[in-house]
């Protein structure tokens, strides 16, 4: 059981996430590994945290029967990450304020908050499914940017571009290698704090039927 | 039903706004979006004066009913303005034997005016065959460099060798000194093509 | 959709009878194709060069998705025997495994694409003409819609195989294999079952990597990527998809073969470690694929060739020798089921004998473009996989054991099958050692003798998967197994 304090505790690591996140703004952004591998995630993890904090208070949140099976929300995360893998969308935040503060809203908002409102609502088969295609998908973005001749973002270097692909390489990497030793070595895996599948039997799980 | 209706809506805003924000799937990146736009919406480009390789003040500027070619460099850039000089040796040779020349101004201009002084701007000339009257290779006031670059829309950043990093084209001005075409610096074909049109 | 999940384990009949159905028509379907181009390189038949191209890659990528195809539905089945699976995962295969055909063929016969069926980078964007980015574009999401279905599927495997044995370390029969320990050591179909998951979920994670990198690549040009590693990557899905069905359909072996011996197969030590080797040889061995490619670091290539000895060797021999001392001794009633799964198992092993030659460097420098390699994989095949999925077939509407007759017509039908695909792909080893290259629409005056014999024996096999297939067809209806 979440306590108030935990509560209290979580709701301020989320405030101090963004707010770091906004005062180490320019230090971040300089280089395209930390903004993408440090800065976005944890604006994401922010977004995380807030929907746990607002779940608890309203529980009818995390059971909205509009989100049953965790599909809408999934969805939602989905388009946000798109939105925010296209190379014109990282160039317009390093120059447009409008873009910089969107980025602040919806990378909490549209990625965090509705992804921890909806993963444990959805089959362990789509978070399966999902986590493979992230490992997936992060192998291809990694070669992409370690092979492209060309510069994806003008905003930074050649050379800065190459670091970022081997970057998601590592972190595919790790992920995988994270997920698969758990599902070898600790089948009780996947208790509610992580984002991870709950593996356990049918029946026993707590995703929507 | 609910799930449903909602996974739709969704989906179907999801695939509207990343249709909208990349031109229709047309422009993932930046300089992408530049080049479609360069095409469609033929925006206005700055024309400031220009210092020249020999000193004089020239405006950035096609003459009277004819194009204007601009690229971007920095004459002590080691590496890829070197090639885009050549490339447009190349082009002055090419629009001259097809008899283009006429009505063609072609201005290689430097983002570094600090440093890219006459000599060093005439040492640049000199090395690429920059004749002075076709060909002209100038750098902006420093005052004028941030709006001139952000009009083009080139990003220059600086790179760990003490030099810069920057999205390296030909852009095509027409008469009414709108931009109307980007093309990849060795894409000389394409550049006459156009001029041609 | 309702989601109803069985509580308690139990086999999926009805959908896998219209998998393996589906199964045994593409097969058949396939190898008409076969003879088709076999014929067309005799000379028997005038086709179009680009036809034959397209033809080909459609028996590629149709032999390919078929065998795993019916090795899955064999899987499903027998591991629905001792874990209970979410049965609505394996409609939802069964649909993206046909989106994925539809698109696929859609890809050739509409749009031209012949490129074959691995899909080198960068050849589907460089046709030359021959076809356009969209047929290109449909095949490779063809592939990719077939691989989402594999992905599914084999995620379902895992997480049944994981809650009923905790972990999958557990399922892989580990504790066994180097503990030595019996205790709720998983059976052979286990064993295999989440060998072949972990292995394959990988090549699948692998080779949608690849398709998505090829697929912009069709797109957006001046994304060229490195062409080696895209072959890399590219081989080992091919090598380790191609053998997952194989492995999964060789669980047929050890849950039927009981059935007629009435001697349970059981997981042993050996046995397990035989897996867990084969977990890392099927992986390891695929740049056996590239040792044509001398830029390939030079380890790899070694490591190829070596591994090619050891690869599905131990779990072969295992397997094969089990077999033999099962069915010795034991007064086995034979019929179609029996006879097609021991032959199964024979196919497989003779075919190790040509393949662990061509893994050889010094080989594969002669052989690798001749007709000596398809030789090597029809054998593995067409008297491996395709003879196990049949015998499937014919045990899944075999009806009661004791009234289960060797009919004539069945005996005919082996050994029509067996003369028809053993010449056939003898004479693929012969044409091989004698320096035919493979992949060539029209053949020189030389060759189109060994062409007209194959053409005659690829006549034979059809006739004889046609009559399994008949049989299967007819057998559906008064079949009476739950």
């Amino acid at each position: 059981m979440t306590t108030g304090f935990q509560r209290c505790g979580e709701f301020a690591l989320a405030l101090l996430l963004l707010l770091l996140c906004a005062a180490f703004r320019r230090t971040l952004e300089a280089d395209p590994v930390t903004h993408m591998l440090v800065q976005l995630p944890a604006l994401a993890w922010a977004g995380w945290l807030f929907a746990g904090v607002a779940s608890v208070r309203r529980p009818r949140l995390e059971a909205a029967p509009t989100n049953a099976g965790g599909g809408a929300g999934l969805l939602i995360v989905f388009f946000g990450i798109v939105f925010w893998m296209l190379p014109r969308s990282i160039d317009g935040a390093l120059t447009s304020p409008e873009i910089e503060a969107a980025k602040f809203l919806t990378v909490p908002f549209l990625v965090g908050a509705p992804l921890r409102l909806s993963w444990y609502r959805a089959h362990p088969i789509l978070r399966g499914f999902l986590l493979s295609n992230a490992l997936s998908m992060l192998g291809v973005l990694a070669w992409l940017y370690m092979a492209a001749p060309i510069r994806v973002c003008n905003s930074y270097l050649v050379e800065d571009q190459q670091r970022l692909g081997l970057a998601f390489l590592l972190v595919a990497l790790s992920l995988a290698a994270i997920w698969g030793g758990r599902l070898f070595f600790k089948p009780d895996g996947g208790s509610a704090g992580d984002l991870l599948p709950d593996l356990k039997a049918n029946g026993s799980t707590s995703y929507d039927t | 039903m609910r799930p449903f209706l909602a996974i739709l809506a969704i989906a179907l805003m999801g695939v509207t706004l990343i249709w909208q924000v990349t031109d229709g799937a047309r422009a993932v990146t930046a300089e992408g979006a530049r080049r479609l736009h360069a095409v469609e919406r033929t925006p206005t480009m700055p024309s400031p004066y220009l210092t020249d390789m020999s000193g004089k003040t020239v405006r950035l500027q096609p003459d009277v009913g004819g194009v204007a070619l601009v690229e971007f460099i920095y004459t002590a850039c080691p590496t890829i303005c070197r090639y885009a000089g050549d490339s447009f040796a190349r082009l002055k040779g090419r629009l001259a034997a097809a008899g283009l020349a006429k009505g063609v101004r072609m201005f290689s201009v430097s983002f570094d005016p600090l440093r890219d002084d006459p000599m060093a701007l005439s040492d640049y000339a000199e090395t690429h065959g920059a004749d002075g009257d076709i060909w002209k290779v100038g750098a902006p006031a420093v005052t004028d460099l941030r709006g001139l670059l952000s009009g083009y829309g080139v990003t220059v950043i600086a790179d760990r060798f003490d030099g810069y990093e920057h999205n390296a084209a030909i852009h095509l001005i027409d008469e009414r000194n709108r931009l109307v075409g980007i093309f990849d610096i060795d894409d000389i074909d394409g550049v006459v093509e156009a001029i041609r049109r | 959709m309702s989601m109803t999940s069985t509580a308690a384990p139990s086999p999926q009949t009805g959908a896998v009878k219209v998998a393996m159905l589906i199964s045994g028509a593409v097969f058949v379907l396939m190898m008409l194709v076969g003879v088709l181009m076999r014929a067309a390189q005799g000379d028997l038949l005038d086709l179009d060069p680009a036809l034959f191209y397209q033809l080909m890659t459609a028996h590629g990528a149709g032999m390919v998705g078929t065998a795993g195809l019916s090795g899955a539905a064999i899987m499903w089945y027998f591991l629905g025997r001792h874990v209970a699976l979410t049965r609505w995962v394996f409609h939802i295969f069964l649909a993206l495994f046909l989106l994925g055909v539809v698109l696929i063929l859609g890809a050739i016969f509409l749009g031209g694409f012949g490129a074959g069926w691995t899909f080198l980078f960068p050849l589907p964007a460089i046709s030359g003409g021959a076809w356009d980015l969209g047929a290109a574009a449909a095949f490779l999401l063809g592939l990719v819609s077939i691989g989402v279905a594999f992905l599914l599927f084999y995620l379902e495997a895992g997480r049944a195989m994981i809650s009923a044995y905790g972990g999958l370390g557990n399922a892989l029969g580990w504790p066994l294999a180097f503990g030595g320990s019996t205790e709720n050591a998983p059976p052979p179909t286990i064993i295999a079952a989440a060998t072949v998951t972990v292995f394959n979920t990988l090549g699948i994670v692998v080779g949608a990597a690849v398709l998505v990198v090829s697929l912009i690549n069709l797109y957006l040009p001046e994304f060229a990527v490195d062409a080696l590693l895209a072959k890399n990557m590219i081989f080992f899905f091919g090598h380790v998809f191609i053998n997952a069905s194989i492995y999964m359909a060789v669980i047929a072996v050890y849950e039927v073969v009981p059935e007629y011996t009435g001697r349970p197969w059981k997981s042993s030590r050996i046995f397990a470690l035989a897996w867990a080797s084969t977990l890392l040889f099927v992986m390891a061995v695929y740049p056996h694929h590239l040792l044509q490619d001398l830029v390939m670091p030079g380890w790899m290539l070694i490591m190829g060739q070596v591994i090619s000895y050891l690869s599905g060797i131990p779990l072969l021999a295992v397997t094969a020798f089990s077999l033999i001392v099962y069915l010795k001794g034991s007064d086995i009633r034979w019929d179609l089921a029996a006879g097609l799964l021991v032959l199964g198992v024979a196919g497989w092993s003779v075919g190790s004998v040509p393949a662990i030659m061509d893994g050889m460097i010094s080989v594969n420098k002669v052989m690798h473009n001749t007709q000596w390699v398809p030789g090597h994989f029809h054998i593995y095949l067409l008297l491996g996989e395709v003879a196990m999925a049949f015998g499937f077939m014919a045990w899944l509407v075999r009806g009661d054991v004791a009234q289960s007759r060797f009919t004539t017509l069945d005996r005919l039908g082996i050994w029509v099958y067996i003369a028809g695909a053993g010449g056939f792909t003898l004479m693929f080893l012969i044409s091989g050692a004698l320096s035919v290259p493979r992949r060539w629409a029209v053949h020189m005056e030389d060759w189109l003798t060994q062409d007209r014999i194959a053409t005659g024996f690829a006549v034979l096999a059809v006739l004889g998967a046609l009559i399994f297939v008949l049989r299967f067809v007819g057998g559906l209806g008064r079949s009476s197994k739950a």
